[in-house]
């Protein structure tokens, strides 16, 4: 039945309404400028209407839901670029600071210290009696096995590091993990309560993007409201208030830590994420690279000492060790090489660039070592060793290349995901200017009706009383 | 699309970052004048880069291995010629001795005077360049000859030494002193020997050897003469083949400087540009015209 009373009731429920949609749209001001949060909306419904005299009367609008912003596909979009973006940058990081090894343009480097070895034979070869010239070979042996192992220890240096940030990675995982299974319950338990629930996805949100810089995830929200994390292989990482955290220990078999979870390796099933790139460089790149050096070293080493061992030195004698042989850790194994090698000729005179049974003056094999520089030794006797290290320096280069431009295709497209996510998610301040001049204006509006109201109410009590 | 805050921000610093970039990248192949700062900056460049600077140290190699070379030849073909002099000399003192006015006494003198040829003609065969003797083979450290009353005796072996002066390119740098100089004093000996003996009958035929070395001492400065010419004519191919390499050097490494500052200055301008238009964000909205 109506009455004034009841209309009053009517503009009360609306001030209400206006002033709660008020507070969510100051909310959403005052959050323009924070990372994740997806705007929030108030939806007004009627109130049920009630029937009077056979016509139905509506009692007054009441506050439906507050929802968000949050799109689900495009969170994913992100996410899955977030994780790829994550393993460009850290391996174009680090890939950046082995190029800079290789990097010659100073005129010192590999190339320059292996054809200045060569060469110093071809000078011996003017006045092989020359102690100074003889000098000169083992100095420049020395140098080139300096940089030889310079190169190997400092990419091995780097190779550590990612171990160092491999270790980090993992605990940063965990750590992300279990702010979000607290998340998770916190979620289940602000269902039907007074808290805002959209917050905590917003927050829940923002710390998957965190993770999925970290690491390859694929996640779902169950029905309970919590969400699961697994990695794209199915390592389970989060399920509802439940942490499988991950560990990264020194393996049995290598020199380098192994991902772990559940107590199994789970190492070559990361994908993407930082740690993907971490792994892929450490394991990859930089095993590669220290391989090519080894290869190279153990080819240096062997057919030098081979060819300086069919001369003879100054005093006639047949020549010895050049180089202090490799001794492999495994056979056929060059591991180690470019670490390894050192000159064993100490005494100048002991250099063999004579052919055998000719007198000091003879040349002969000081330039059969020197030509070794141009003989086939490498990669199934189809490259030299300049020919090699330029095969070297190429693949450090592009390696480099391919991570930065992954890095620049992916920061391009997460800008337009990203831009598109918060087109319809984002906080724009004259949405909410012109919300706010909606709300206000109907709060006005309502608060005259009460006025109105009163003034009915007083004139009926004047006439009452007369 | 409905533009929000956030997205003109994200956009303006994207922006920015991507000019600053492209900035730094262009100032630094101005300030350098390398456009191969990084070897990602072109690895197939940085690559080649390497085999060019092989190839431009094995040059300079060739280059000392020539002038090394050229010098000792050089020094070859001095004596050499000093030689043919001294053979002449010989043979003329020879050719006088032969003459029938000339008595016992007079053949003597001269062959006294041949012997002192002899002497000049032993100081070339050893002659020592750089510490080392010219024509003793691989045996540098010791004189060539060594001699015993009239008999020259080669004390040196037949090693010739060869030195790269060139990719596919190698002289002989030395001459060793049997070919050359043992028939000469061979011919010395047995001339001296019929003079000293007054044997006018063996005079004529020392006399036809003395001369015969002749023929011999200037086929070794031809060959001499071969091999110089070859050192010569490797240092124009040198200098050629050096500034091939340069030029090509040049070529994928050099950065165009006109272009990068070119370059540098758009950037600048596009940077200023967006930085204005960036500092305009937010600037103005709905809440400035709310009473």
């Amino acid at each position: 039945m109506s009455s004034l009373f009841a209309s009053l009731g009517i503009a009360r429920e609306a001030l209400q309404a206006q002033q709660y949609a008020l507070d969510v749209t100051q909310n959403n001001i005052a959050n323009v400028n924070t990372a994740g949060y997806s705007r929030q909306r108030v939806t007004m419904s009627p109130g049920d209407p009630w029937v009077h005299i056979g016509y139905q009367v509506g009692i007054g609008v009441k506050i439906e839901s507050v929802d968000s912003f949050r799109s689900r596909f495009f969170d994913h979009r992100v996410n899955d670029e977030l994780q790829k973006q994550g393993e460009f940058a850290a391996s174009s990081a680090t890939l950046q600071q082995v190029e800079a090894l290789f990097n010659e343009a100073g005129g010192a480097g590999l190339q320059a210290s292996i054809s200045a070895f060569f060469n110093s034979f071809s000078s011996l070869a003017n006045a092989p009696e020359d102690i100074s010239l003889r000098q000169q070979v083992i100095a420049r042996g020395e140098q080139m096995g300096d940089q030889f192992r310079q190169l190997y220890e400092q990419l091995q240096a780097v190779q550590s590091q990612q171990d160092l940030a491999i270790a980090d990675t993992v605990g940063q995982i965990n750590y992300i993990a279990q702010r979000i299974a607290r998340l998770n319950v916190e979620v289940q338990a602000a269902r039907g309560s007074d808290t805002n629930i959209l917050t905590l996805f917003d927050q829940r949100q923002q710390l998957l993007d965190q993770l999925a810089g970290l690491t390859d995830i694929s996640y779902f929200e169950t029905e309970s409201g919590s969400v699961t994390v697994q990695s794209r292989q199915g390592t389970l990482l989060v399920a509802g208030d439940a942490v499988h955290a991950w560990e990264a220990s020194q393996s049995p078999a290598g020199p380098f830590l192994e991902v772990y979870a559940e107590g199994s390796v789970i190492t070559s099933s990361i994908q993407s994420g930082k740690l993907a790139g971490l792994l892929k460089v450490r394991d990859g790149g930089i095993s590669a690279y220290l391989t090519a050096l080894d290869e190279m070293a153990v080819a240096i080493v062997a057919r030098v000492n081979q060819q300086h061992a069919l001369g003879a030195d100054l005093d006639g004698a047949a020549g010895g060790e050049f180089f202090i042989p490799f001794s492999p850790p495994a056979p056929g194994s060059s591991q180690g090489a470019a670490r390894s090698m050192m000159v064993a000729v100490t005494d100048p005179s002991k250099i063999a660039a004579a052919s055998p049974g000719a007198g000091p003056g003879s040349n002969a094999n000081a330039n059969l070592i020197a030509e070794i520089q141009n003989e086939p030794l490498l990669s199934g006797n189809s490259t030299n060793l300049i020919q090699s290290c330029g095969n070297l320096v190429f693949r450090i280069g592009l390696d480099t290349q391919v991570a930065l431009d992954g890095v620049e295709t992916q920061k391009y497209l997460l800008t337009q995901l990203q831009n598109q996510r918060d087109a319809e998610m984002g906080v724009s301040l004259d949405d909410e200017a012109v919300n706010i001049m909606k709300y206000q204006k109907a709060y006005e509006a309502n608060a005259r009706v009460i006025n109105l109201i009163d003034s009915l109410t007083e004139d009926l009590l004047r006439l009452l009383g007369g | 699309m409905r533009v929000t805050e956030s997205i003109s921000y994200r956009n303006l610093i994207a922006n920015v970052s991507t000019l600053n970039e492209r900035l730094e990248q262009a100032s630094q192949q101005v300030s350098s004048g390398s456009k191969l700062l990084n070897l990602h900056d072109g690895p197939a460049e940085s690559a080649e880069m390497r085999l060019l600077e092989a190839q431009l140290s094995d040059i300079d190699q060739y280059q000392t291995n020539a002038d090394n070379g050229g010098f000792f030849l050089q020094a070859a073909d001095s004596a050499l010629s000093s030689l043919n002099d001294l053979v002449t000399a010989v043979f003329t003192r020879g050719s006088a001795a032969a003459s029938s006015y000339n008595d016992a006494q007079a053949r003597s003198t001269l062959a006294s005077e041949i012997r002192s040829l002899r002497d000049q003609i032993l100081g070339l065969a050893n002659a020592e360049v750089r510490g080392r003797y010219l024509f003793a083979g691989s045996r540098v450290t010791s004189p060539a000859f060594i001699l015993s009353g009239d008999t020259a005796t080669y004390q040196g072996d037949e090693e010739v030494n060869t030195v790269k002066i060139g990719d596919w390119l190698q002289v002989r740098q030395n001459l060793t002193g049997s070919g050359v100089f043992s028939p000469v004093f061979d011919a010395i000996e047995a001339l001296v020997a019929a003079l000293d003996g007054n044997d006018s009958a063996a005079i004529q035929p020392a006399l036809g050897q003395v001369s015969e070395t002749l023929a011999t001492v200037s086929q070794a400065r031809a060959r001499l003469g071969v091999d110089l010419a070859k050192v010569q004519d490797s240092e124009i191919a040198r200098l050629n083949q050096q500034l091939n390499i340069q030029t090509r050097k040049s070529h994928i490494g050099d950065a165009d400087i006109a272009e990068a500052i070119t370059r540098v200055g758009q950037v600048q301008t596009a940077l200023e540009a967006t930085l204005t238009v960036g500092s305009r964000i937010g600037q103005r909205n709905l809440f400035d015209y709310l009473g």
